[in-house]
């Protein structure tokens, strides 16, 4: 079954209307290292300080689990779309199969 | 000669004010606009929005009814780093304090005209509160805060308006 998810994750990160080539950089620094990820940025209404809030859009992205040699953490680099990113949250999903990065723009 | 709510013409004097200091953030001019209250988007930061308030009735005497108003000034910034938009919040909300209490580049604090060479109102600076979205919600630095400022208005019993040439 991870296996089947797995590659079900691999499979969305490599379609071509669905996954986007990025460029990932260890924390740690090293070579950087091409990788699929299927982005999203969903805009919302966040809370101001006072009664008029922001429209924010947080990027987060699905990388799947056997992408990088290791587990991503936060502080990592991720490039793609013409934009740079620093890994703010690395969540595993249940299965081990993939990871959903909330992003920072760096 | 027209006559102009005394509440309406302080809301538009500080307004004025703060626009006569030009404020910047980061390079960037600081727009100002008044009771503003659709979201603020990352492209129209930096932002200040001022916000009519309450207010409540301080006494007065034979001649004048005296009320204590508030106002809300709403600051919206983004930047680089979560650090440089911390550091800018805490200097745009030290720029629009001078701005209103020493109006118009004032050395000392003084009050602002109201526009009819007789009244004026002296701004006091209230409460700050700062707001940060997580990046789970957004991708881009940005903060938010919000200024409390006080006034108070003198103006005929039962007549608040004042009359500007």
């Amino acid at each position: 079954m991870s296996d089947l998810l797995a590659e079900v994750a691999r499979l969305l990160a490599d379609d071509e209307h669905i996954g986007v080539d990025a460029v990932w950089i260890s924390r740690e620094g090293g070579l950087p290292l091409a990788v699929r990820v299927v982005p999203s940025a969903p805009e919302g209404s966040v809370p101001g300080a006072g009664p008029v809030g922001m429209t924010a859009s947080a990027v987060t992205v699905i990388l799947a689990a056997t992408a990088l040699p290791g587990k991503p953490e936060v502080g990592d680099l991720l490039a793609f779309g013409g934009a740079s990113y620093k890994v703010a949250t690395a969540r595993q999903d249940e299965r081990g199969t993939s990871y959903t990065l909330g992003l920072r723009r760096s | 000669m027209p006559e102009i709510p005394i509440r309406e013409a302080a809301m538009a004097a500080i307004l004025a004010a703060l626009e006569a200091a030009s404020l910047t953030s980061g390079g960037y001019p600081v727009t100002v606009e008044r009771n503003r209250f659709d979201d603020v988007a990352e492209g129209e930061m930096p932002r200040l929005v001022l916000l009519d308030g309450n207010q409540d009735p301080d006494g007065g005497d034979n001649l004048e009814a005296r009320q204590t108003c508030r106002a809300l000034l709403a600051g919206y910034l983004t930047g680089g780093t979560v650090a440089e938009v911390a550091t800018a919040i805490n200097r745009l909300h030290a720029e629009a304090v001078r701005a209103l209490v020493r109006p118009y580049g004032a050395a000392m604090p003084g009050p602002i005209a109201l526009g009819d060479a007789i009244h004026d109102i002296q701004i006091t600076e209230g409460g700050l509160r700062v707001e940060t979205p997580s990046v789970v919600e957004s991708e881009a630095p940005m903060a938010s805060f919000l200024l409390e400022l006080t006034f108070e208005t003198h103006s005929p019993w039962g007549s608040p308006f004042i009359t500007v040439p």
